[in-house]
């Protein structure tokens, strides 16, 4: 078959990289953008999904770690485990400022007589704190890329990025709450942009917030799995002032708390690139069919019916889109990996994402194709024997 | 034995409305059989052009009928009247028209597909670009081809769906004497040895030699056989 779009199409060079790199840029703007939403639902489900447990407590009326305070007193641990049969494990989860460097840049060295909390102007980052139960491990850093996942005292676990960014390694201190943590282990997967998780043990993260035993969730792991549901309603009916959800629904709670935040910023961006990536090949492919509409007339004339005449059309700007998505996800996977090696940003891809981005590089063919093809109908087919 | 393939009947087209209406054609009748060249000549806007054009199912006569081998082309609809141009009609064009991005082969064989989508059209264009002379240009784009080889190209691509009648404007206008002598002997051998009907509109008094019959147009009407 003699392919006139893509004759049409490789024809003119010049255009057809016009037409290819708006698509491509287009791609790439929407994979990213998409990329970093997923890394910011990933990051904050795996965390919670990594829990060894089947029910997380909160107080009542919260919903998530991320907007709303929940702060539980110690005895409802003991509670729990009565009402379910279960075995209860505290979280405390609060986000505050670490002291990383000292005012001249230098690490902090912690020495006998050390003034802690005196050097205002000392280099802070800000973290996200999580006491855990260190006994279980439960509510512990999901990924460990170096030393041990259980901080012993004094000791604090932090996130690879938070290590990067602040120059510090095992070995190296930071101070909170005027307590000097030694880093005992590096994690991965706990950046999430505006703060880092970092971990260590659940009575050393309560004095130092000066908690009095109290915790901000409970972990729940039940002996029977089946009976999640009756356990729920148990807990809430027999203890006061709780919310109880299954891990999932907890998971996905903190994870839309998050993502509610970004997500019409994400979605205006994605709908501009997709509109700019439409309005270039569509701009392209009007140029194209503009210049040879005789060749079109003359083809009308001949008996080539509107349909053949549309998927002409498509077709070239369907091989534009296609070539475009190729090239905009290589693009974009270039992309974050500078931008998660430079500038420390998660960006997840999956298969959704792509297809995503597949579909719309499609829709912008036929968003493209149709100004062109309304000329190509309304062509009088007469104009071939007008010189 | 000669049959209808042409008849045009009582054909009347008005262009425009009220003070700018024009009569292009004003009640105009032909036959033309099959094997018959008929060249119709006339001065510029005597309506030679809007004839072809409705003789080509392009145009619909305002009054009168057309008829292609019995079946009246001005009462079909849209897509029937697409399918007849493609496959009863062959038209041949002054600027000869072919698609520019497209090698000489490529210009016939498309139009072959239009019509049948199969891998004949390959080879059956290849035959007809051999018989007219460019076994050597038939990958060449039209670019690259002279004036002559493009109206062979042209006259190729009229054929290559095997119709009832070649409809040709000014065939041999933007050609020199020999090349535009060719191209008359190509016509001639379409009608006398093929056995196709091939109306001609031109100003061109050489194709008089070739032509069965020649009728001049004026004021869109026929006003004498010369």
């Amino acid at each position: 078959m003699v392919s006139i779009a893509r004759k049409n199409l490789f024809a003119e060079k010049t255009r057809f990289f016009v037409s290819v790199g708006g698509v491509a840029f287009s791609i790439l703007l929407i994979v990213f953008l998409l990329g970093v939403y997923n890394a910011f639902e990933r990051l904050m489900i795996d965390y919670v999904e990594s829990f060894d447990a089947d029910l997380v407590i909160a107080q009542e009326g919260v919903t998530d770690m991320s907007h709303t305070f929940s702060l539980l007193d110690s005895n409802k641990i003991n509670q729990a485990e009565t009402v379910s049969g279960g075995k209860a494990y505290g979280l405390v989860n609060r986000t505050t400022n670490a002291r990383v460097r000292e005012e001249d840049g230098s690490k902090i060295i912690n020495y006998p007589g050390r003034k802690k909390g005196e050097n205002k102007k000392a280099k802070k980052a800000t973290i996200t704190l999580m006491g855990f139960d260190t006994q279980s491990g439960i509510g512990g850093p999901p990924v460990m890329l170096s030393g041990n996942s259980i901080p012993g005292k004094n000791e604090i676990i932090v996130d690879r990025v938070f290590s990067k960014l602040n120059g510090l390694a095992i070995g190296d201190s930071v101070e909170l709450f005027d307590k000097v943590f030694t880093i005992s282990g590096i994690t991965d997967k706990n950046n999430m942009m505006l703060y880092t998780r970092a971990f260590v043990d659940i009575k050393e993260s309560q004095e130092i917030l000066k908690q009095n035993g109290r915790v901000n969730f409970i972990l729940l792991s039940l002996p029977d799995p089946s009976t999640i549901d009756e356990v729920i309603q148990k807990l809430e009916s027999n203890i006061s002032g709780i919310t109880v959800y299954k891990k999932s629904t907890f998971a996905r709670s903190n994870a839309n708390a998050l993502l509610d935040t970004f997500l019409p910023i994400i979605f205006v961006i994605t709908i501009i690139g997709f509109l700019t990536g439409s309005v270039v090949v569509g701009l392209t492919i009007y140029t194209a069919t503009m210049e040879k509409i005789k060749e079109y007339g003359v083809l009308k004339a001949i008996g080539a019916t509107n349909k053949k005449l549309f998927f002409i059309v498509f077709e070239q700007s369907l091989w534009s889109s296609i070539i475009g998505y190729f090239i905009g996800i290589i693009l974009a996977w270039i992309v974050s990996r500078l931008v998660i090696d430079v500038i420390n940003m998660v960006v997840i891809f999956n298969m959704s994402i792509f297809l995503l981005a597949f579909i719309a590089s499609i829709i912008m063919s036929f968003v493209a194709t149709y100004i062109p093809m309304v000329k190509i109908a309304k062509t009088d087919p007469a104009m071939v024997f007008r010189s | 034995m000669k049959n209808i393939i042409l008849d045009i009947h009582k054909v009347v087209k008005v262009f425009g409305q009220g003070h700018a209406e024009v009569k292009a054609l004003n009640g105009v009748d032909l036959e033309i059989v099959n094997g018959e060249i008929v060249l119709i000549m006339g001065p510029s806007g005597s309506g030679k052009t809007t004839l072809l054009s409705i003789a080509g199912g392009i145009l619909k006569p305002t009054e009168g009928n057309v008829f292609l081998k019995n079946e009246e082309i001005n009462e079909m609809s849209e897509e029937q009247l697409t399918r007849t141009r493609l496959s009863k009609i062959g038209f041949i064009f002054q600027q000869f028209l072919l698609l520019s991005s497209l090698t000489a082969k490529e210009n016939v064989q498309i139009v072959s597909e239009f019509l049948r989508d199969n891998i004949d059209s390959m080879q059956k264009s290849e035959e007809i670009l051999k018989r007219l002379g460019l076994e050597s240009r038939m990958n060449d784009v039209p670019a690259n081809l002279s004036g002559g080889e493009k109206q062979r190209v042209a006259i190729a691509r009229a054929l290559v769906n095997d119709p009832e009648i070649i409809l040709a404007d000014e065939p041999t206008a933007n050609l020199d004497s020999k090349v535009g002598h060719e191209v008359m002997e190509i016509l001639k051998e379409i009608a006398k040895i093929k056995g196709k009907s091939v109306l001609i509109v031109s100003h061109d008094d050489r194709i008089k030699d070739i032509a069965d019959r020649v009728l001049w147009l004026e004021d869109g009407k026929f006003k004498k056989t010369l």
